[in-house]
């Protein structure tokens, strides 16, 4: 029933029940964010970015948040203007991505304070440091909110503290 | 008097002239009312009202120091410039809320600023009673005040100003009632304004680039419009009651809104000359102080002193929304140049801006900022980023905070889609040696840009071990993460010792990365970690949940690998699983108040593993599955994505029937939800559990069709996946039709696709080869079942094609053939070629010519040269079919007799009656075919047909065929009764029955074989029908009366109308009486042909031959008008009864009886009538009948019959042997008065039919007795093709006659079961085959099946 379309995307066995890789993008296609927990090369990625985009951009709103795509169940989820998107083998459970998704969000938010496709425009690498401390290689590592975000504010909060003596050091080079 | 009069001039020339100036603006404003013939909310009553209308504040601008008096917008839509009372001018990024300039004005109190055009220079003014010009520089550093330019100079406070289309010039409007055009670059007047009576307060430039015209308003409530060119005020406006605030030109410059202090806001038409709108409420009391439209004109915002802003709808005039937000009077309000967004600015020190709102959560700017942040993206742009980024990394001056950025920025430009790989060594370098806040981004950039494979990891290698030896957290952190995402395979031995270590790590987190970063190892690299497997054990143990349940990743794929090692576990996962339903976990693992979902639904995905084909372990787990079912009722898509993962397990592990039930539940709980991802995964669900269990599909049969025709593809496919694992012998083509009808679509798009391209060469090369070869590879085998088309598509490569072309040529197929030509000739004339079919052209739009018009000339020319003309085929086949009709018109005459009495006879040979098979059988059917197509003439969808009835036909027939034709109409018109909603319900239930069929039952599915399933449990008819009918069925056989019982009493909705057909004829009696046995079937023509052979030989049409028989009957009855069945004993009313037909009759005795249906016997009643007017005495009645047990009951002997009286006597018959007919014979002497003894001979035939009783089973019951027996005969049957559902009409048909009993129909499938009386049962399984009923039966008797199929060839043939 199904086909493997390129050889170098059947090339690698899916034996893994994990999540294949994230993809946030707007409403008008822009990729914000991506997240590849498989090794593919950079043209795959590109290619399946432009398939995926394109064809979760064509659903309607009413319709439902899976979708089939080659071997891989596509959950995407709409936020706003930004449409967050998780490939899952097909045996994964849908709705838990959906929530795992939702999760992501949630964090977004909570960091960010009301978050905006903006936000994650302008501090991506934030985004990115969020996301590695939820998900790690592909599987939930931390699912509790407060314990994720702890570890981005010590994480933050070091860079502070690491930056202010360095700049102070700098002026007394300059000076 | 002079002096008197001149003195007295003065003061009436005053009066005179105010008065007449009075009149003269009553006369104007009359002029202008004239003008007013419809107010605007009339006229836009037709208008759509607008819908939910939702803004939030997305930023809040802080930092004046004192309320806020002005603001505008920069053209870019991004800048505002604001002013304040403080003294402050401030030039804000709205995205940023960054101030990116700030100027402090030498007085307080600067009512006026305002961008110009180009965005490079902001005026502003208030209280000095100038007007400044800005130049805003990039250069954040200069000072601005030093290029400060005064330009306008006015005796009062500058109240409003704004520049034309152009910086160089500037519009102010002031306290001392003046308005003035300024020449930015001399300070010059251009021109002044002057026509308010009181200060200007507010003015506003026409939206259009040649409009020069301008509108003000002031404290003299008037509003005026000014031509700059003639400084003229060309239009006023005085209708509100206080000074006006606010003026905003509409969007097309044709009127402008203002706002006052009176509390309202108007509307004013420059070409009706006229206030055309008030925006106003009565709760509203406090002034509008601002106004502008939305970019539409749709909407107008108002800002008030009760620190509101109320948006208006322009056309209705009604509010459509109150929005808050200040916490002081607004006091300036503007919507940014694109409309998106506007800013307010108030009282309470703030500027807002406030945008629409997008449905959810993340608030969202992207409308204003996304043509703002376009240039990101841009490609040149994009280059040169790259470019001086290259420069940069190059550059030995960069430092590591400037790497960072220039990092950050390459992770961007590869998102993009730009390459950045020149960026990746000094990613790993950046992770290598710089402090804690660049190694973040640096680890970042390494995990984005390198897959596993790269070789410029192995670089990173020393820095990750450097890293996990450091004592900085984070930094330990940071190399966890790299570790458990991207690895080279070859190091893992060099950094495994470390990351064990970190297993016993004090912190959590780490011990969870490392965890991570070992179920990283074991997935690359499983034998590498193959020594450490009893740590894995520990970090299950570990008392964070978090390292547990981390430490389950590994454990499934372990578990998934080799079951049977983990066997031992199973107790530890369902003692955590307890746990965590439980409510043991610290409350920050909750996620919507369930308790840490993930952590459950990994241990039910190990549940599955470990339960399966296990009896043992499975039971350890029923209790928590049990508990987690419980729990999880919170309607919550986490909830349900739990119940999901356990409803899968439930079904995977060993089965516990209780659990099943749960399961099933929840599935349905899935399915019929509304919400449409939920159906999914019920669908889902549904097609993973029907692999165990097929009848589960059963109960959402309705909801499963109604995904089939779902308009998203997803759920689509996801059915059709279900219906393919539901799929059986019965079924499969419905299936299989449904799923082509699928593919079309995908194929369409896939030749599309093909033809077309997408825009990769390579790729399209590689499917298009590809295509070719599967192709041909189709073609060269069996090509007869091919499309048409398929042909169409080989363009290319040539050789292949005449390689194929002869092998097609030699197809068998014409068709094939004759495109096979087709294509010959076009591959070897490529010009034809290309015109016919032009390559690259998408391929539906190659048109065809279908109507052949090319051709017209030569069919002209053919035409006049005296060629027949063209009949299509199918008025040939009317054609046909008439001559047909015609040659058949000999038959027609007496065609339903010869054919029934011939069947007849036929059946009265003892070979036939001693049991049917095999030849015979066929006989039959032939016989019955014959029967069916002289009935086909007759009878048409419509009824009676009488264009095909032959005119020599007998008159009595005619006249019948009248009254049918009548019937028929009826029929007609109760056919049409039928709501027509019902219609699709009922196509979909047919569509249901004919997808699940065969499954349910799934014993007797096993058991019956593949083929012959009985249907399952599925049944829209309630019950009490069937249960009811063998009653009803039964009491159908009591004569006329009995008609109206069988429409009410019967089970088939679909029968109904053909049941009711008989009530309906009730036209002359002679012709009721032959249309009753027509419709009556074989017991009434039994009885006909009891009468008949009373004179035996005489073997006439069959017609006169009843008629005969029922002159008597009704002389008789009327000789004895009270009903013969009254005189039946109590007992036998009540059962089910044929019509009294008379036997034979001499002057003194008249006989008639009655066949009663009892369950065990048939009783026959014989009424002996004394005709006489004197007693009869010594009646004795003898019966004899071969084949049959006989038992007189009472009433054989009658001591003395009195004149004009009944006697009744009884004979209980009972068939052991089947035969489709018993004759009985039997003498009745009596004593005439004279003492002569007469004996009077009677006799008379009784079928099977009379010794069928409907056998009621259930289709569990049904399935089991299907099996039991033996004996069993196929045959086929003609269906009742008419009908609107020919299958229910022909059970009908038959269950009318024979008393059968319709277990269940599915589908084209019925069930039906009778028994011998109350001995042999018969079971029927009735299919439709096209135009025919094929039918198996199985019985325990031999040869009772032959007698049952005999009896219903015979019911149907006369029907």
């Amino acid at each position: 029933m199904r086909k493997k379309s390129t050889a170098a995307y059947s090339a690698y066995i899916y034996k893994i029940e994990k999540m294949q890789f994230m993809l946030l993008f707007s409403r008008q296609g822009k990729l914000r964010l991506q997240k590849w927990y498989v090794p593919l090369s950079d043209k795959e990625k590109k290619k399946i970015t432009r398939e995926l985009v394109q064809t979760v951009l064509a659903r309607k709103p009413k319709m439902c948040s899976f979708l089939e795509w080659r071997d891989l169940k596509i959950v995407y989820k709409r936020y706003a203007s930004l449409y967050f998107c998780c490939a899952i083998e097909d045996q994964d459970n849908e709705l838990i991505t959906l929530e795992i998704i939702h999760r992501y969000v949630e964090l977004l938010d909570k960091y960010f304070g009301s978050v905006c496709e903006l936000d994650i425009i302008f501090n991506f690498e934030k985004a990115y440091f969020i996301l590695d401390e939820f998900l790690l290689g592909g599987e939930a590592q931390e699912t509790s909110k407060k314990n994720v975000l702890k570890a981005i504010e010590q994480a933050d909060l070091l860079q502070e503290e690491a930056e202010t003596p360095r700049s102070v050091l700098e002026e007394i080079g300059l000076t | 008097m002079a002096a008197q009069e001149v003195t007295a001039q003065p003061g009436d020339t005053l009066t005179t002239l105010k008065t007449e100036s009075e009149s003269l603006k009553t006369k104007l404003l009359d002029e202008r009312a004239k003008l007013h013939d419809v107010e605007l909310h009339q006229v836009a009553e037709k208008v759509e009202a607008l819908g939910q209308f939702v803004m939030k504040t997305r930023r809040t601008l802080k930092g004046h120091g004192n309320k806020v008096l002005c603001m505008d917008w920069c053209k870019d839509k991004r800048r505002i410039v604001s002013s304040s009372q403080d003294g402050k001018v401030i030039v804000w990024d709205a995205f940023t809320t960054n101030k990116e300039h700030a100027v402090t004005m030498p007085c307080t109190w600067v009512m006026a600023c305002a961008y110009a055009p180009s965005g490079c220079a902001v005026a502003c003014g208030g209280l000095d009673n100038k007007c400044s010009v800005y130049p805003l520089s990039l250069d954040k550093n200069e000072n601005l005040a030093a290029k400060k330019k005064s330009v306008a100079m006015h005796t009062n406070y500058l109240s409003a100003c704004c520049f034309t289309n152009s910086d160089m010039q500037i519009l102010t409007s002031s306290g001392d009632g003046t308005c003035a055009l300024w020449d930015v670059e001399s300070g010059q007047m251009l021109q002044s304004f002057h026509g308010h009576a009181a200060d200007v307060l507010c003015l506003d430039l026409a939206p259009s680039e040649t409009g020069n015209t301008f509108v003000s308003g002031g404290c003299d409530k008037k509003a005026c419009v000014w031509d700059m060119r003639t400084g003229q005020c060309v239009q006023s406006f005085e209708t509100h009651d206080s000074d006006i605030n606010s003026v905003r030109y509409y969007p097309s410059g044709d009127a402008f809104a203002s706002g006052s202090d009176d509390a309202t806001c108007r509307l004013y038409d420059l070409r009706a000359d006229r206030e055309v709108a008030i925006y106003s409420k009565e709760s509203i009391i406090f002034g509008a102080s601002s106004v502008d439209f939305s970019l539409s004109g749709r909407l107008l915002f108002g800002g008030y002193n009760d620190y509101t802003i109320n948006v208006w709808d322009v056309l209705k005039g009604t509010r459509v929304s109150i929005l808050f937000g200040h916490e002081n009077r607004v006091s300036t309000l503007r919507v940014s140049p694109d409309g998106t967004a506007f800013c307010s600015g108030s009282w309470d020190h703030t500027l807002r801006v406030l945008g629409a709102s997008l449905e959810s959560k993340i608030s969202t700017d992207c409308n204003i900022v996304l043509s703002a942040v376009e240039f990101m993206e841009e490609e040149n742009l994009m280059k040169q980023e790259l470019s001086s980024m290259k420069e940069q990394v190059a550059s030995p001056n960069t430092t590591m905070k400037q790497m960072k950025e220039i990092m950050v920025r390459a992770m961007y430009c590869e998102m993009l889609g730009y390459d950045a790989s020149f960026t990746y060594i000094h990613a790993i370098k950046l992770a290598q040696q710089g402090g804690v806040l660049e190694k973040r981004v640096g680890y970042l950039a390494v995990s984005l840009f390198l897959s596993e494979g790269h070789e410029l990891l192995l670089l990173l290698v020393n820095t990750v071990l450097k890293d996990l030896q450091s004592t900085n957290l984070i930094e330990v952190c940071m190399a966890l993460t790299v570790v458990a995402q991207n690895f080279p395979k070859d190091m893992i031995p060099a950094v495994l010792p470390l990351v064990e270590d970190k297993l016993s790590h004090p912190k959590e987190i780490i011990r969870r990365k490392a965890v991570l970063a070992l179920y990283n190892f074991y997935l690359i690299a499983p034998n590498q970690v193959q020594h450490i497997h009893g740590k894995f054990r520990k970090a299950l143990c570990d008392k964070d949940p978090g390292v547990m349940t981390s430490s389950l990743h590994i454990y499934l794929q372990l578990i998934r690998e080799s079951p049977d090692d983990y066997k031992d576990l199973t107790g530890s996962f369902v003692a955590i699983l307890k746990q965590v339903v439980g409510g043991k976990l610290p409350i920050d693992f909750n996620y919507h108040n369930v308790p840490a979902p993930w952590l459950q639904i990994q241990l039910l995905r190990i549940f599955s593993l470990l339960g399966r084909d296990d009896q043992s372990a499975s039971e350890q787990m029923y209790e928590v599955l049990d508990e987690s079912l419980r729990r999880a009722e919170m309607n919550h898509n986490i909830t349900y994505a739990i119940l999901y993962e356990c409803v899968k397990t439930i079904y995977t592990i060993s089965p516990k029937a209780e659990l099943l039930d749960k399961a099933v539940r929840c599935i349905g709980n899935f399915v019929l939800s509304p919400k449409i991802n939920l159906k999914y995964l019920g669908l889902k669900a549904l097609t993973y559990v029907v692999q165990h269990d097929t009848k589960l599909a059963l109960q959402h049969q309705m909801t499963i069709i109604e995904c089939l025709d779902h308009s998203d593809f997803t759920i689509k496919r996801e059915t059709l996946e279900l219906l393919f694992r539901i799929t059986n012998a019965q079924n499969v083509t419905v299936i299989v039709e449904k799923m082509l009808d699928f593919l079309r679509d995908v194929v369409n798009n896939f030749l599309r696709l093909l033809a077309e391209g997408s825009n990769c060469k390579e790729d399209d090369d590689q499917l298009r080869l590809y295509a070719v070869d599967s192709y041909l590879n189709v073609l060269k085998g069996n090509c007869f079942h091919l499309p048409q088309h398929f042909l169409q598509l080989s363009e290319d490569q040539t050789d292949l094609i005449l390689d194929l072309l002869e092998n097609l040529s030699s197809s068998q197929n014409t068709v094939i053939r004759q495109q096979a030509q087709e294509l010959h000739h076009l591959s070897q004339d490529s010009q034809l070629h290309e015109w016919v079919l032009p390559r690259g052209a998408p391929w539906d739009s190659v048109e065809v010519d279908s109507s052949l018009s090319f051709l017209d000339g030569y069919v002209s020319e053919a035409l006049a040269a005296g060629a027949a003309p063209y009949k299509p085929p199918h008025q040939r086949q009317e054609e046909l079919s008439e001559e047909r009709a015609l040659s058949l018109e000999p038959y027609g005459f007496n065609l339903p007799v010869s054919l029934s009495s011939c069947s007849i006879t036929d059946r009265q040979s003892p070979t036939l009656s001693s049991g049917l098979s095999g030849n015979s059988a066929e006989l039959s059917q032939k016989a019955g075919t014959l029967i069916l197509e002289g009935v086909k003439r007759v009878w048409g969808k419509d009824g009676y047909l009488p264009q095909k009835e032959s005119t020599s036909e007998a008159a009595q027939v005619e006249e019948s065929a009248a009254a049918l034709q009548i019937y028929g109409q009826q029929g007609a018109e109760e056919r049409l009764e039928p709501p027509d909603q019902s219609q699709q319900t009922e196509d979909k239930q047919q569509l249901a029955s004919s997808l699940f069929v065969g499954l349910g039952a799934q014993s007797s599915t096993s058991l019956l074989g593949k083929s012959e399933a009985p249907p399952p449990r599925f049944r829209r008819k309630p019950r009490p029908h069937a249960s009811s009918s063998s009653s009803s069925g039964a009491s159908e056989r009591s004569s006329e009366s009995s008609h109206s019982s069988r429409s009410t009493a019967d089970s088939f909705h679909y029968g109904n109308l053909l049941e009711e057909e008989p009530t309906t004829i009730k036209p002359s009696s002679d012709v009721t009486k032959h249309n009753h046995i027509r419709a009556n079937g074989p017991e009434q023509n039994k009885d006909a042909d009891v009468a008949v052979e009373t004179d035996r030989g005489v073997n006439t049409s069959h017609i006169l031959g009843s008629d005969m028989v029922l002159v008597r009957p009704n002389t008789i009855q009327d000789k004895y008008p009270a009903d013969l069945t009254e005189l039946l004993p109590a007992d036998l009313k009540e059962l089910p009864r044929s019509d009294v037909i008379s036997l034979t009759s001499d002057p003194s005795l008249y006989l008639s009886s009655c066949r009663v249906f009892r369950d065990e016997s048939l009783l026959l009643v014989i009424f002996i009538s004394n005709c006489t007017d004197t007693a009869i005495t010594d009646v004795a009645v003898q019966l004899t009948c071969e084949g049959l047990e006989t038992v007189s009951l009472r009433g054989n002997v009658i001591g003395s019959l009195e004149s004009s009286s009944v006697s009744v006597c009884h004979y209980a018959l009972m068939m052991k042997d089947p035969q489709t007919n018993v004759s009985f014979t039997g003498t009745v002497s009596h004593q005439t008065q004279a003492g002569q003894t007469n004996s009077l001979m009677f006799s008379g035939t009784l079928c099977t039919a009379d010794f069928i009783r409907p056998l009621v089973v259930t289709t569990e019951e049904y399935g089991k007795l299907w099996l039991s027996f033996s004996h069993d005969v196929k045959q086929n049957l003609k269906l009742l093709t008419d009908a609107e559902d020919p299958l229910r009409a022909t059970l009908n048909a038959l269950k009318e006659t024979l008393q059968l009993h319709v277990v269940d129909v599915i589908g084209s499938e019925g069930l039906v079961a009778c028994s011998l009386l109350s001995s042999a049962p018969c079971l029927l399984h009735c299919r439709v085959n096209g135009t025919a009923l094929a039918v198996w039966l199985r019985s325990p008797l031999p040869a009772l099946p032959d007698c049952i199929l005999y009896h219903c060839q015979k019911t149907l043939a006369e029907l």
